[in-house]
């Protein structure tokens, strides 16, 4: 396992799969990829992708009774005595996984509206992760929160602190969030489209701050949004996910600069560039995701694809993914 | 306030905003008295070519959801007016009342955000697209059905599918029958508030598309509302930057994005990511957040986040003036401000 020391979480073939009264819908089916220590990765895709699914499988937050990892490895690097653990073979309620949680990989919500509790105070909610996780007493625990307030630029922090949720603002909240997932300075966070319910004044605030924090604390970032901006700001390297599968991954410049994917060239086409004076027409792709029980025989972007409509691709089986040059990687058999 | 009269100026104009005003009351304790207002809309004044379309921007909170709704008469304004062009003269459009008035809902309707919420999951897309050429008595029967099968074929959808519910269509399909129905009365102003933020990337691409095929076969004048810059600038041909309920600055849309005059435009465009990976913007934070709309602060409402603040902007409230043709700006020191526009730095 010396491949794997140099990462600090590397997911291979994971496939996740929920089982509804409708039929089985394959929401990753084979996603691997790896990150490493201090390093930002984003995870790109439209919704239905698998992208959410794909990080709640990591902390294995996914319901119990209908959802299950039916094949693939998480493997983890522990924070204390750097060992591997697999977290696919983690019970999803037991301690191991709880001691991670918040701790060693900690998340930050979509909608900081509704994640966090409206019956507790936000002080509460922060010094409740801190006592958790550290052998602290409360005093030290609500010192230690309020200083996690203040580095995330919450300038009264000694008041927030004793605030209810719904006093303070979306941009607030999210800044109690992050200063919560950080408080126990994790190695690896993931956010799950931490900016797309925020003002663009306030997003770019948002990501000012992730970025600073994670300098200061030298953690992983793995980012989920469908705002190609926020990834391009943000992310070392790029994947793209559609249908649950991984269609393109690479370094940011590989990826916005030589998209190989007909689905990443389309992605990249489809949004108005700002400042842009030539007012073209936007080439969007036709159609839309298909049905997620729909099962799709081939190739699963072909029926979208410009290149499966010239009959320059016949589409007819699933495209291993290939390395067309160092560390950029794309599924499809025009480069296969 | 410049008001231009001469005639051939005006023929073309077919919506006007004068001084339109909305507060909403605020009702504390056991008697509802009135305590304070949300001042959602506040003094705003501008007016709308024939065939073009005017982009509003703004953040959450700073009333352009309202000022579209308030001059479609949704909601009845504190004060100002709003006149509208119909058979070549300007009507007051709250001066009207009963059939007058729905005679003049035919000519403004409306696209809403969420296709989820905005067609009603009991009827189908038959209904929901016949039913204002059946409140409006416009057709019915056979003609009707061929109506709307028309309708459905304009924004791309299959007219086999007439008789299906909402929920047999994804987000994109749902907003093409939201289109379908805005456009059922053969209109000439559309609302389009916020009508792709739900929809994904890919879509969004397809129904911006659609509009402006529309806008060019049907002559249709569109007021275009949302928050995000690089679809507004895309879609419109002037655009109105709106803060606390007031419009900061209107422009032109490439004028708007190059040379902006006012410090909350110059603000909101560096805050666009970019996605060329070698290129950053200079950002400028805003300071603190959007401040309270029942209390906004006096003079400049911006002055409480604007970096070139002076004195004079926490006393007096700016003119909305026209500082170049076509160029309006509400701020004491626009032509003594040199801004950034949204060029950005190679890194």
């Amino acid at each position: 396992m010396k491949e794997n020391e140099q990462y600090l979480l590397k997911i291979n073939n994971l496939k996740t799969y929920f089982y509804t009264l409708d039929g089985i819908v394959r929401a990753v089916e084979g996603v691997s990829l790896s990150i490493k220590p201090g390093k930002t990765i984003g995870l790109v895709g439209e919704s239905g992708c698998g992208k959410s699914v794909t990080a709640h499988s990591i902390l294995r937050l996914l319901p119990l009774k209908t959802c299950k990892i039916i094949e693939g490895e998480i493997l983890f690097q522990r924070q204390n005595n750097h060992e591997i653990i697999d977290l696919t073979k983690v019970d999803p309620q037991g301690s191991l996984i709880r001691s991670i949680r918040g701790k060693e990989i900690a998340m930050i919500f979509q909608e900081p509206m509704t994640s966090l509790s409206p019956v507790y105070t936000v002080g509460n909610q922060i010094i409740e992760a801190i006592l958790l996780h550290n052998q602290i007493e409360y005093p030290e625990a609500r010192e230690h929160a309020i200083s996690m307030l203040k580095s995330v630029g919450l300038g009264m922090a000694e008041s927030i602190i004793d605030e209810y949720p719904h006093r303070l603002s979306g941009g607030q909240r999210q800044r109690v969030m992050i200063a919560m997932a950080l408080s126990c300075n994790p190695s690896l966070l993931i956010a799950d489209e931490p900016t797309t319910a925020l003002d663009v004044t306030i997003q770019a605030q948002i990501m000012e701050l992730l970025k600073s924090l994670q300098k200061q604390f030298n953690m992983a970032v793995l980012i989920i949004t469908h705002n190609l901006g926020v990834i391009a700001e943000m992310a070392d390297e790029i994947v793209v996910m559609y249908l649950g599968r991984i269609v393109e991954k690479g370094s940011l410049e590989q990826v916005f600069e030589k998209p190989l994917h007909p689905y990443t060239i389309g992605l990249i086409k489809s949004i108005p560039i700002i400042g842009n004076q030539t007012k073209k027409r936007l080439a969007p792709i036709p159609g839309s995701v298909p049905d997620p029980l729909a099962v799709i025989e081939g190739c699963a972007f072909r029926l979208r694809c410009p290149a499966y409509k010239q009959k320059e691709c016949t589409g007819h089986k699933e495209s291993p993914m290939v390395e067309v040059e160092p560390g950029h990687y794309v599924s499809c058999l025009l480069y296969s | 306030m410049k008001i231009n009269n001469s005639k051939d100026q005006n023929n073309n104009i077919i919506l006007e905003v004068k001084n339109l005003t909305k507060y909403f009351p605020i009702y504390r304790g056991f008697l509802r008295r009135v305590v304070g207002n949300v001042q959602a809309v506040d003094n705003v004044s501008f007016s709308v070519k024939g065939g073009e379309t005017l982009g509003i921007v703004g953040e959450s909170g700073s009333g352009k959801t309202t000022l579209g709704r308030v001059i479609l008469r949704a909601y009845e304004p504190t004060s100002g007016d709003v006149f509208f062009r119909k058979n070549g003269e300007m009507i007051n459009v709250f001066s009207l009342e009963g059939s007058e008035l729905k005679k003049l809902r035919r000519d403004m309707q409306i696209i809403f955000q969420d296709p989820y919420s905005s067609l009603n999951p009991r009827k189908t897309v038959m209904e929901i697209i016949s039913e204002p050429l059946l409140i409006h008595g416009v057709s019915r029967g056979e003609e009707l059905k061929s109506r709307v099968g028309e309708l459905l074929e304009m924004v791309g959808l299959n007219v086999q599918h007439m008789n299906r519910y909402p929920n047999a269509f994804s987000g994109g399909q749902r907003q093409r029958i939201g289109i379908a129905r805005a456009l059922a009365l053969q209109p000439k102003l559309i609302v389009c508030d916020e009508p792709v933020s739900a929809l994904d990337v890919s879509v969004q691409a397809q129904v911006i598309n659609l509009l402006e095929d529309l806008q060019n076969e049907l002559g249709l004048t569109y007021l275009f509302i949302s928050h995000d810059l690089s679809v507004v600038e895309h879609i419109s041909n002037r655009i109105a930057v709106m803060y606390l309920g007031s419009i900061m600055e209107m422009a032109p849309a490439h004028q708007l994005y190059q040379l902006p005059k006012h410090p909350y435009t110059e603000a909101l465009l560096s805050a666009v990511p970019t996605i060329d990976p070698h290129t950053r913007r200079i950002r400028i934070i805003l300071p603190g957040e959007i401040p309270n709309p029942s209390a906004p602060p006096p003079g400049c409402k911006f002055h409480t986040r604007c970096r070139y603040v002076q004195e004079r902007c926490k006393k007096e409230v700016p003119a909305w003036e026209e500082i170049s043709p076509e160029h309006w700006v509400l701020c004491h020191f626009s032509k003594n401000l040199h801004l950034q526009g949204i060029e950005s730095i190679k890194v």
